[in-house]
């Protein structure tokens, strides 16, 4: 049986009404058994104080609302462990570089404008055929990694080049653009490569590589960039393998 | 704040604004390779333009060659210019060698999944001659900066 104890939250709060600043405010949560961070500030929402403003849906790892910046990483509110931080404070941003809506939601509209630039859907050229349409196994472990992306803005929010270039269309979106391209059933390929390769695009990356640590589904955006350069170069230079 | 969308509010400076991983201490391995290969780079292109400079006064007719031979042995020579030499040294090296680990990244897709793998190797590859260049040039400039 594990013991009880007592963390303390410092959130940051800002509540566009009333505040000219952004704030930490500090709340004791008693931690019983394994609580998520998640569960901590549905305990401070429901005990301590109802105004604190928070996204979360599915509470295990599949929704991505509950992004935010936990200790000084890029984690999802309701897959950390408070046990596991093993501090005695824990500090709770809200997704960095975005703005902030109220305390510790952000407003991700950039963000999904950009995913939205590089048609994030599957188009087939042919005819939809009478049942499903038949990916190899081969085929399929292409896209395994990728398809994994829940859309929680961590990688964007840690991207330095997002931070000082607001065109640029940040990892998810073009994790999402390869997730297209690598797929065996979309017919668009030529047009989507197109699309992300221009100076906003794929050549703004810098590999900083901190989308890779950012993601917490362990997904590598910074792969899927360098494959879609890869492939668009072999597409422009016929002789570059 | 009243009387305001919030789309027109988002566009001038928000007081919500937070950049909590601006700081070093958040920093990982990626965004230092990154911030070094940027900050070696600008020390490489002034040492290159001061350099330029400096050759290019041999070239002026008349007393030009003597006015370089001068400025070589009081400027050039100088021990803790000699030392800067060494922080040069270094700083071609770690940018040759990250831009190696770049060009591989970029061009071939190399190493993009084990990237401070490769780093690691290549930044051991410069030690190494980091290392041999020292021994070389380390016995001169001490000779120079006790003569």
């Amino acid at each position: 049986m594990l013991q009880d104890i007592e963390v303390l939250f410092k959130i940051r709060r800002f509540d566009p009404d009333v505040d000219t600043m952004s704030r930490f405010e500090s709340f004791p949560v008693q931690v019983k058994g394994m609580m998520t961070v998640l569960d901590g500030l549905l305990q401070v929402f429901e005990e301590q104080d109802s105004t604190l403003s928070f996204r979360f849906a599915c509470r295990e790892g599949v929704c991505g609302s509950c992004a935010m910046f936990i200790n000084g990483s890029y984690r999802l509110a309701c897959q950390t462990q408070i046990r596991e931080l093993k501090t005695p404070e824990i500090s709770v941003n809200p997704l960095p570089h975005l703005k902030v809506i109220k305390d510790l939601v952000v407003d991700l509209d950039p963000f999904f404008n950009k995913i939205e630039q590089v048609m994030p859907y599957l188009e087939t050229l042919t005819a939809p055929p009478e049942t499903e349409q038949v990916q190899t196994q081969a085929e399929r472990k292409l896209i395994n990694e990728v398809i994994d992306c829940i859309l929680c803005g961590s990688c964007y929010s840690a991207c330095p080049v997002v931070w000082f270039n607001k065109e640029y269309l940040g990892p998810a979106a073009l994790t999402k653009a390869y997730r297209f391209v690598a797929d065996s059933r979309d017919g668009l390929s030529p047009e989507r490569l197109n699309q992300v390769s221009h100076e906003d695009g794929i050549w703004r990356c810098h590999t900083v590589f901190n989308c890779v640590e950012a993601c917490p589904k362990n997904i590598q955006p910074a792969d899927a960039i360098e494959k879609l350069r890869k492939k668009t170069i072999s597409r422009r230079l016929k002789f570059w393998k | 704040m009243e009387n305001t969308t919030r789309e027109e509010r988002f566009t001038e400076f928000w007081p919500g604004d937070q950049y909590a991983d601006v700081w070093p201490k958040h920093y990982k391995a990626g965004m230092w390779m990154w911030l070094f290969h940027r900050i070696t780079g600008l020390i490489i292109i002034t040492y290159g333009i001061i350099h330029l400079g400096e050759t290019a006064l041999a070239s002026i007719p008349g007393t030009g060659e003597d006015v370089f031979n001068w400025f070589y042995r009081v400027v050039g020579l100088h021990p803790f210019i000699q030392f800067l030499d060494i922080i040069i040294m270094t700083c071609l090296l770690y940018h040759g060698f990250n831009g190696l680990r770049i060009v591989l990244m970029d061009f071939w897709g190399i190493g993009t999944r084990k990237h401070k793998l490769l780093f690691y190797v290549l930044m051991g590859t410069g030690g190494i001659i980091w290392v041999l260049a020292l021994n070389h040039t380390l016995p001169y400039i001490i000779h120079r900066s006790l003569w």
